[in-house]
């Protein structure tokens, strides 16, 4: 085992130097904007990763200052969150939203672009000795995806009813029927929206993860090192599990409760 | 205006940490790349020493602070709710002993074996016998803790022993409603279908077992040392009934109906001079976020004795007659109705 560990270190970067010699000529938008390298889309979500984290952060801050000090008013508040903080209290239904936000930026916006989005993206192909991801083209969409997933979910901040506020574990019915809460109007669309484009073209990229590497790996026959850095993916692999789990689970609830229970009263 | 300059002061002191962080960056170059770097890297060995030793401390304090604020130092008000305080400690001690080991271990190695000129770090890749020690040994404490959980979640949630109060707890945006079986002791069918008008719940009136079943919103009555079963049920979202006091928690869900059951062991007087508090009362607070009203969500209970608690049952009368009240035998109106049941019953 330590013998293959001590492959990784030497020989791997020494492949992986080699093929990065002969590059074409790549424009501005090609290196920087809708790039195909896996270094550069890393950086990407680092980068937007970063912006999320310092807006997640900001509504945390806001509502916990009104949880530490539950009696005070901040009437700076109203200045920039309008009737969201009428007389400077904030909102209950905008308390509980910005509580849903922060945790959905952070697991779905920073998480998921920190942990896999730049490491897993920058760091598997480089472990492996791969010249790049299996397919540059996907992953560059799927960063792209992301982006637009982030404006959607940016978006929902703007609208009249508010954005989601059901919680970030999106448990129906408080998140299915409008009736239930004001966040479950069109803030929950647009949350359901961007978890469309965002789950199923950038989380599933994770499905991808493993076709991706298992050609990369046979093609430059570093089998001993790709099985010691498989331990990461496999990791990937529970992660697509999990998700898949929180999805059917929330299926399996409304299936349930839309065929042999009807939930409001008449 | 005090919270302001607080935030601001908090932005305050990132400038200056960039500030200086930039300062230093121009004067590594002009003192030279490879010096600054070594005196870096002592600075940072101290600095988590230092992180090491206040964090420990921090944390110390905080418990200090806050543990008498928690419910823990008046212990389960429950019987059942004891065991589940027992495993807590537990699951704190093997923790906290396992968290002051790492932390400990991990901040004094890195201060400790330092950079220094006449050392080599020694490349260390793999140990199996090593990566068998620290699986196995977690895994079987984990899974004794687990197995402790399950032993007891199983029995609050599995089947009431024989003389355990039957009540019926519904939560709805934003309360709570409950329902006693009456003298029968079997509780009337329900159906959402019915829901109409008086019959908030949809009572079954149909069903003969109904006909005597007591409704009451808000207060829930329950006699103390006597088991008593909870089905719980919602109406419209996911809510759930949290008995801080009691240690228990469950789901209500709307269409899947949940049990919990527990043995109360101090009356609400009781537990209003143990805990020198004359306000005491045992809450029932959702502890499903629900929707906007969701903080207000509060149920009470009111534990007494057997003796209280037959006298306050006496004074209830069966929801049928509230629902159909031409239907209803004539009563003695001075006594309190269903809805009226809010205020507790004095001594």
């Amino acid at each position: 085992m330590s013998s293959a560990a001590t492959l990784h270190g030497a020989d791997v970067h020494a492949g992986h130097d080699a093929h990065h010699e002969h590059h074409h000529h790549e424009t501005f938008i090609t290196k920087y904007v809708f790039s195909q390298d896996h270094k550069m889309i890393a950086k990407q979500f680092l980068v937007t990763g970063m912006i999320w984290a310092i807006i997640g952060g900001l509504f945390s801050v806001i509502f916990r200052l009104q949880l530490g000090y539950p009696e005070s008013t901040f009437p700076w508040l109203e200045d920039f969150l309008g009737h969201w903080a009428k007389g400077g209290k904030l909102d209950p239904e905008f308390y509980y939203a910005l509580v849903t936000m922060h945790g959905t930026i952070l697991v779905f916006f920073v998480l998921t672009a920190g942990l896999s989005g730049t490491f897993a993206n920058f760091l598997i192909p480089l472990q492996v000795g791969a010249r790049d991801m299996a397919s540059p083209m996907l992953n560059m969409l799927s960063y792209w995806f992301f982006f637009t997933a982030s404006i959607i979910m940016f978006s929902s901040l703007f609208v009249q009813t508010g954005p989601a506020s059901g919680g970030w574990t999106i448990y129906p019915p408080l998140s299915a029927l409008g009736d239930a809460s004001q966040g479950s109007k069109i803030g929950m669309d647009l949350w359901r929206k961007y978890g469309n484009v965002h789950c199923k073209f950038s989380i599933r990229r994770f499905e991808l993860y493993q076709y991706h590497i298992e050609p990369s790996y046979k093609r430059y026959e570093y089998d001993k090192v790709a099985i010691n850095s498989m331990g990461f993916v496999l990791y990937c692999g529970a992660w697509r599990i999990k998700f898949s789990g929180i999805t059917i689970r929330r299926y399996l609830i409304i299936v349930r409760q839309e065929f042999r229970y009807q939930l409001l009263p008449q | 205006m005090k919270e302001f300059l607080l935030v601001a002061l908090g932005a305050l002191v990132f400038v200056v940490i960039f500030q200086i962080a930039k300062a230093s960056e121009y004067v590594s170059v002009l003192k030279g790349e490879e010096k600054t770097r070594r005196q870096n890297n002592k600075i940072n060995a101290f600095l988590l020493l230092g992180f090491l030793i206040f964090g420990l401390i921090g944390a110390w304090y905080c418990n200090e602070l806050y543990y008498p604020k928690t419910l823990f130092p008046q212990g389960s008000s429950s019987k059942e709710g004891k065991e589940w305080d027992w495993m807590f400690m537990l699951t704190v001690i093997v923790t906290g002993i396992v968290f002051v080991i790492t932390q400990v271990a991990l901040f004094w190695f890195s201060f400790k074996y330092q950079e220094k000129d006449n050392r080599k770090a020694y490349y260390f890749a793999h140990s199996t016998k090593l990566e068998l020690i620290w699986t196995t040994i977690p895994a079987i404490v984990l899974c004794a803790l687990v197995a402790f959980g399950l032993k007891y979640w199983f029995r609050v949630t599995g089947d009431a022993p024989k003389d355990a109060l039957l009540v019926e707890v519904t939560g709805h945006q934003f309360g709570w409603e409950f329902r006693y079986p009456g003298p029968d002791k079997v509780l009337g069918k329900k159906n959402f279908k019915l829901v109409k008008g008086r019959n908030s719940l949809g009572v079954d009136f149909e069903d003969p077992a109904s006909l005597d079943d007591i409704h009451t919103s808000v207060t829930m009555h329950i006699p103390v040392g006597r088991p008593v079963k909870m089905v719980i049920n919602a109406q419209d979202v996911i809510h759930d009934v949290g008995l801080p006091h009691f240690r228990m928690k469950m789901d209500a869900v709307p269409g899947i109906p949940t049990t919990q059951w527990f043995t109360p062991l101090y009356t609400t007087e009781e537990m209003k001079q143990r805990t020198h508090n004359p306000d005491f009362v045992y809450e029932i607070s959702c502890d499903q976020m629900c929707g906007q009203g969701h903080f207000s969500m509060i149920g009470i209970i009111i534990v007494e004795t057997e003796a209280q608690y037959k006298a306050w049952l006496a004074t209830q009368k069966p929801e049928y007659f509230t629902v159909y009240p031409d239907r209803a035998p004539k009563m003695d109106t001075t006594k309190a109705g269903p809805l009226t049941a809010v205020v507790p019953v004095k001594k």
